[in-house]
């Protein structure tokens, strides 16, 4: 196949029948340079350019081309032809015709680029009119509106002719040095023989080597033998020196002196060599590619890298020594990264595509069963499927509203993006798949579960008993023991409540399960929450709200029962209260948070008034008073206080924090005349909650919502609890000055002092004034840090009387 | 879990009144003579229990040279238990001395 497809096969060419196939068929892959030197002969006769239109036989018209029907369709109607160009619509295509031919326009830009001071040279030289002529020039071809951009003809590149065209029409160009160097070859072959792969390959990375190092050496070179000498200076970067370079095609330069042959006198030619030049310079564009460009040319020094390449075992005698080493020490890297790839390489496409999406649908599915998917709004079915990590991630996640909506939507958005990762249209379609058959496959499983429960038990006709089911959710009941009606079981244990006061350890803990009971039953009402009707939603979405708020409504109240927290307070009795008895068991204090959460105002402030007029009887007062020598009380009521600390008191805290002074005031008128203040004061839990009622009164006060009335009200009870408390203040510190933790009696008496008249200021001062100096004095004898600790919780009260400790000297 | 009776309350199996010892303290009998004492965190229907802060007794009948026997105790601690539920033998609850 030639390149132009002018026939290149000229008469008398004894080879001339092989031009046409590629190399692997070929008997004599090189015979074409024979070819090539007759044609530059032929044109020599000539002596004129061939044009390109002249040389075109039309053959391709005649070609009956099927499978074409579809190309308006898909090219946007037939543009081939200038006429046809007309017909183009508005909506064309830019970008997509564009993109088509982008690889191609842009070699051709680079290739214009490099061309156009070697045409203008050659213009020049030729001193015709064909300056008035450019079409002449042998770029016309581009104007051409038929001109096909796509010139990487990559079959021609690897089919014999066009690398044999370009690879021996170059001697001739260089113009009868051709004897000398072969000459200069080390190997003669004396006939055309059969090139090995390895010399094909080598000779093609010798065209490829890009010009510009060859450029850069070139100067320094002795001018090689065959080059003409107006090459010298001509600028032709493009044009490679190859006669030097050509190293591992001896065989190629055996062949005897082509005739002198002009360059300008052969714009096809020229052009096809440029093409075929730069179209594998653009490719190969890669240092790597570059450094094995051979430099054999001799009296040349031998750079680092430049290596030659080696092809032949015969060729490696020929090196010096120091060659030889440096390239055998390259070839043994070479084989060790090879190795190293291969090693690493082992595994490579094992798996599929397809598998691999199987494997992530599996990793998906898991994830999506484990933390239920926002797409089949079944978060029943994942709570049922791991009810405590879902309230786990929920507690964990406490802004989030819905637990199931982040982690959903996580393996959502992991899922599309391995969809759209592999960026394949058909990839993605397999991504959907996906997606679709897990959620079938959730929801599959989730109907089975839903169907099942239905038929756990058969009866069949004239049996004497039911034939139940079992599986690994439900095991086989061989007790069937009916629950009793709650209506039934109620009365009973309502009579043991009134003949006991419902006060004794195994009713409090009987009204504490059933309290948890409550809660979670709210807490799963709150969790199927359905959608806040909006106002226009239909009548569906607004009953379905109001039957939930109905429940949710039936649920408080039962909780509120059985807080027990409405019986009523018998002045004087010996039984406790069944809420403070509820408080005093552990899981009782912690109840209280959640409880907090569930219930309205009202009801909170009922159970903080609840708390306050039995404060001496909660068992953190009660028993908190340590025994006599004893510093601190028992560990186990520590522990109570330490949990009372934690669980019940942030709620009444937060409450107390937003509540009115009229709340306040009647709190403490509750503390003052319902409880023995002497023993709440003694108590880190009673002071704390005073501390809290005192400063919520004075903030309230400051913030000017409080009216005359109100505040006189308060500071008469202020006052009063003031006169019980002064001659106990020194012994509210929990033991000696050494011991423990007192902070938080000095928060008190900053409470205390903060609304205290100057009067009671210096009452307050010297009741205290004893363990301000032996703290202060203690602290001295104390770590820096423990120090600054202590004084800093002296100095809250001192402030809080517009004292410091720092006066105290 | 979230699926218990609405009215907890009621007593009307006997594992009911194990809920009651939940976060107690309880004492626990074990088949081949051990006792555990600790605080009750979870069972189920198999009495299967996780217990915390677990002190476990075990008895054995030692014999020495004379043929006398003589019961040994061995007590440890745990932090955390898990009792699997056929070897329990008796569940009370037991108020915290």
């Amino acid at each position: 196949m030639s390149f132009f497809g002018f026939d290149t096969a000229l008469p008398g060419d004894k080879r001339g029948d092989s031009s046409n196939k590629g190399i692997f068929e070929h008997t004599d892959a090189f015979g074409g340079l024979q070819q090539t030197r007759k044609l530059q002969a032929f044109q020599d006769t000539e002596n004129e350019i061939l044009d390109f239109d002249d040389t075109y036989d039309g053959l391709a018209d005649q070609l009956q081309e099927t499978g074409d029907d579809l190309n308006d369709d898909t090219f946007g109607g037939g543009a081939e032809g200038p006429a046809a160009k007309d017909a183009v619509g508005k909506d064309f295509d830019f970008f997509g015709k564009t993109a088509q031919v982008s690889d191609a326009m842009n070699e051709e830009a680079m290739r214009y680029g490099l061309q156009q001071p070697s045409r203008l040279q050659q213009q020049q030289q030729q001193q015709e009119p064909r300056a008035a002529r450019p079409t002449r020039s042998g770029y016309e071809v581009y104007q051409d509106p038929e001109y096909i951009p796509d010139i990487q003809a990559k079959s021609g590149f690897w089919s014999s002719r066009p690398q044999a065209q370009q690879q021996y029409q170059q001697p001739p160009q260089q113009a009868g040095g051709n004897e000398r160097i072969s000459t200069a070859r080390p190997d003669p072959a004396p006939k055309p023989k059969m090139m090995t792969l390895e010399e094909i390959e080598a000779a093609m990375r010798g065209q490829q080597s890009p010009p510009h190092p060859q450029r850069a050496h070139f100067p320094l070179q002795a001018p090689p033998p065959g080059l003409a000498p107006h090459q010298m200076h001509q600028p032709m970067p493009p044009m490679p020196q190859p006669p030097p370079r050509q190293a591992p095609a001896p065989s190629a330069q055996s062949q005897p002196p082509p005739p002198q042959a002009q360059q300008h006198n052969q714009p096809p030619f020229q052009q096809a060599a440029q093409l075929q030049q730069q179209t594998p310079l653009q490719i190969l564009q890669n240092p790597n590619r570059a450094r094995h460009s051979p430099h054999p040319s001799k009296g040349q020094p031998l750079q680092v890298g430049n290596l030659p390449v080696i092809t032949h075992p015969e060729q490696l005698m020929q090196l010096s020594e120091d060659q030889r080493r440096a390239y055998l020490e390259e070839d043994a890297k070479r084989a060790k990264r090879n190795h190293k790839i291969f090693m690493l390489s082992k595994g490579n496409g094992l798996m599929t595509p397809q598998d691999k999406n199987f494997i992530t649908r599996i990793q998906l599915q898991q994830l999506v069963a484990a933390t239920g998917n926002s797409v089949d709004s079944d978060s029943e079915a994942a709570l049922v499927e791991d009810f405590y990590y879902q309230v786990y991630s929920q507690i964990r996640g406490a802004p989030r509203q819905h637990p199931t909506q982040p982690l959903g939507h996580f393996a959502q958005t992991y899922l599309f993006q391995t969809g759209g990762r592999t960026n394949n249209r058909r990839n993605a379609v397999n991504g959907d798949n996906h997606m679709q058959r897990m959620q079938q496959q959730v929801q599959r499983a989730v109907e089975a579960a839903k169907l099942k429960p239905k038929n756990k038990q058969l009866i069949i006709e004239g049996s004497l008993g039911k034939i139940s089911f079992s599986n690994a959710k439900t095991p086989k009941p061989l007790l069937n023991i009916r629950r009793e009606a709650t209506s039934d079981s109620r009365p009973s244990t309502a009579r043991k409540q009134t003949s006991t006061g419902g006060s004794d350890r195994k009713t409090v803990l009987k009204h504490i399960e059933a309290v948890y009971s409550d809660l979670m039953a709210m807490e799963d009402q709150e969790r199927k929450m359905p959608q806040p009707p909006q106002p226009d939603s239909d009548q569906e979405t607004i009953t379905a709200h109001a039957e939930w708020r109905d429940e949710l409504t039936r649920l408080n109240q039962q909780l509120w029962s059985d807080l027990k927290i409405m019986e009523p307070i018998v002045p004087g009795s010996s039984k406790t209260h069944p809420f403070i008895a509820f408080l005093s068991f552990t899981k009782g204090k912690k109840a209280v948070p959640r409880i907090f959460r569930q219930i309205d105002q009202e009801q909170r402030v009922t159970i903080l008034t609840m708390i306050i007029v039995h404060l001496d009887q909660l068992d953190v007062i009660r028993n908190a008073r340590p025994a006599p020598g004893e510093t601190q009380p028992p560990a186990h009521i520590r522990e109570e206080i330490e949990t009372f600390s934690q669980a019940v008191q942030p709620p009444l805290m937060q409450y107390i924090g937003d509540a009115p002074i009229n709340i306040m005031d009647g709190l403490l008128q509750l503390i003052i005349e319902h409880t023995n203040v002497i023993n709440v004061a003694c108590t880190r839990v009673g002071l704390v909650i005073m501390t809290l009622l005192l400063s919520r009164a004075e903030l309230a006060k400051d913030t000017g919502d409080v009216s005359d009335e109100e505040w006189q009200q308060w500071v008469s009870h202020y006052n009063r609890l003031f006169d019980i408390l002064e001659p106990v203040l020194p012994q509210v510190f929990p033991g000696p000055v050494n011991v423990g933790d007192d902070m938080y009696v000095w928060q008190f008496l900053a409470a205390v002092g903060i609304g205290a008249s100057p009067e009671q200021q210096q009452r307050l001062v010297i009741a205290v004034k004893d363990r301000v100096m032996d703290t202060v004095s203690q602290s001295r004898s104390l770590p820096a840090e423990m120090s600054r600790q202590r004084l800093g919780n002296v100095n809250l009260f001192m402030r809080a009387i517009g004292l410091d400790v720092d006066m105290l000297g | 879990m979230a699926d218990t009776g609405e009215q907890g309350e009621s007593v009307s199996e006997p594992l009911d009144l194990v809920r009651l010892s939940l976060d107690e303290i309880v004492f626990v009998k074990l088949r081949g003579d051990r006792e555990l004492k600790g605080r009750l965190h979870a069972y189920d229907s198999h009495c299967n229990l996780v217990l915390g802060e677990v002190e476990e007794t075990i008895m054995t009948v030692e014999e020495d040279e004379q043929g006398q026997e003589s019961v040994k105790t061995i007590k440890k601690q745990s932090e955390m238990l898990f009792v699997r539920g056929d070897s329990v033998v008796l569940i009370s609850p037991q108020s915290p001395s």
